[in-house]
């Protein structure tokens, strides 16, 4: 079963959320935000596997003959082709292989370049994307396929609603959607929740930082939409989490977690 | 001599587009015709890489020159390697840009805009 646990805005408390929800229902954490995965921070993971992650790139040899095939099948503009060469740029290849396929004189090899980091144990794993390398997809791919065997799991995914979120989201059984009550939380949350719903997932939301009813309620209530958590806004939060605490060490947001994981059990 | 530019329009008098990856229109200016003809940039829809699809779009079309305000990193990697020259604008119409150019009046694009 895997939950996934998305926002459209930054900052809502995905990773709050998703770290402290995987440690009340039992599910194994996966920090598909390959970004800045920080879910480790809470969860103070020992690892037990490290592996390097290798996305595919093109190279040429002496076959070329410019005929420019490679060039028009990459739908990434990837390649150019300038005077007598064939220009690569590695941070824009997908590692799909259509320039290879599209070759007609076996003039592209590749090479696996390593994008990345991945790291694991028995119940928490996360990617991590190398500097300057713009591409967190083939990690999230890698990573998801790599705790396949876990048989529960809470995704954390990046923020927004990018290709990578969607990998994140793909195949997931049920989807929690963490807002805050501000304008921005509510316009983003419009935004993943389209995302969800064209990706047909069940999902719930799940408002963080809380005092009293808010724009969000109003939302979901016109949208018909289930709120399955309001996590209070607190200063004790706010201290836990600078500490790299999880809440659910307080008794209080013991009992939020708790109620919250009720009802995700009762909705899988 | 063939010229192209970046565009904001598809008339002589539209300006040319401060931005070069996804700039609206190539013009393509001939010098033995004095007309200019109007090419769409694929660039302009492209998710990534518009900067490079932009310049291999140049690169085909065979100028001699570019004329264009800000090339990005990519695109000026490539367009520096291929041969052509490239020229810069600031708020000036496609007529005019090609005038200045006549009389030596442009200056150089040497680095990518940043």
């Amino acid at each position: 079963m895997d939950v996934v646990v998305l926002s459209g805005k930054g900052g809502t408390g995905k990773t709050t959320i998703a770290t402290n929800l995987s440690k009340i229902l039992g599910y194994a954490y996966v920090d598909c935000d390959v970004e800045e995965p920080n879910g480790y921070i809470f969860l103070k993971p020992k690892i037990s596997e490290e592996k390097e992650v290798k996305l595919w790139n093109p190279t040429m040899n002496n076959n070329c003959l410019l005929c420019g095939r490679c060039v028009t099948a990459c739908e990434y503009n990837a390649l150019v082709k300038v005077l007598d060469k064939i220009m690569i740029f590695e941070e824009l290849c997908h590692g799909c292989g259509a320039c290879q396929l599209a070759c007609d004189n076996e003039a592209i090899e590749g090479f696996d370049r390593t994008i990345g980091i991945l790291k694991k144990n028995h119940e928490f794993a996360m990617g991590q994307l190398n500097l300057r390398e713009p591409m967190g997809g083939p990690i999230i791919s890698v990573l998801k396929k790599e705790t396949n065997h876990f048989e529960h799991r809470i995704l954390d995914a990046p923020p927004g609603t990018s290709c990578s979120v969607v990998k994140a989201v793909q195949g997931s059984d049920y989807a929690i959607l963490v807002t805050e009550p501000t304008a921005f939380g509510l316009h983003d949350l419009k935004l993943a929740i389209q995302l969800i719903q064209d990706m047909k997932i069940p999902f719930g939301v799940i408002i963080n930082r809380y005092e009293s009813h808010t724009l969000i309620d109003d939302y979901l209530n016109d949208m018909n939409i289930p709120c399955i958590g309001r996590v209070p806004f607190s200063r004790e939060a706010a201290v836990q989490y600078s500490k790299g605490d999880l809440l659910i060490e307080s008794e209080k947001y013991h009992q939020v977690f708790e109620a919250i994981g009720h009802q995700v059990r009762r909705l899988l | 001599m063939k010229v192209i530019i970046s565009s904001q329009g598809h008339h002589e008098d539209d300006l040319v587009d401060v931005r070069f990856g996804r700039c609206a229109y190539f013009a393509v200016w001939d010098s033995n015709t004095n007309t200019f003809e109007f090419i769409e940039n694929k660039g302009k829809s492209s998710d990534h890489g518009a900067g490079l699809a932009a310049a291999q779009q140049v690169i085909d079309l065979n100028g001699d020159a570019l004329l264009s305000e800000r090339l990005g990193p990519k695109a000026f990697r490539v367009l520096d390697q291929s041969g052509i020259h490239l020229y810069k604008c600031h708020g000036m119409t496609l007529r005019d840009a090609v005038e200045r150019l006549k009389t030596h009046d442009l200056e150089m694009i040497k680095e990518a805009y940043r």
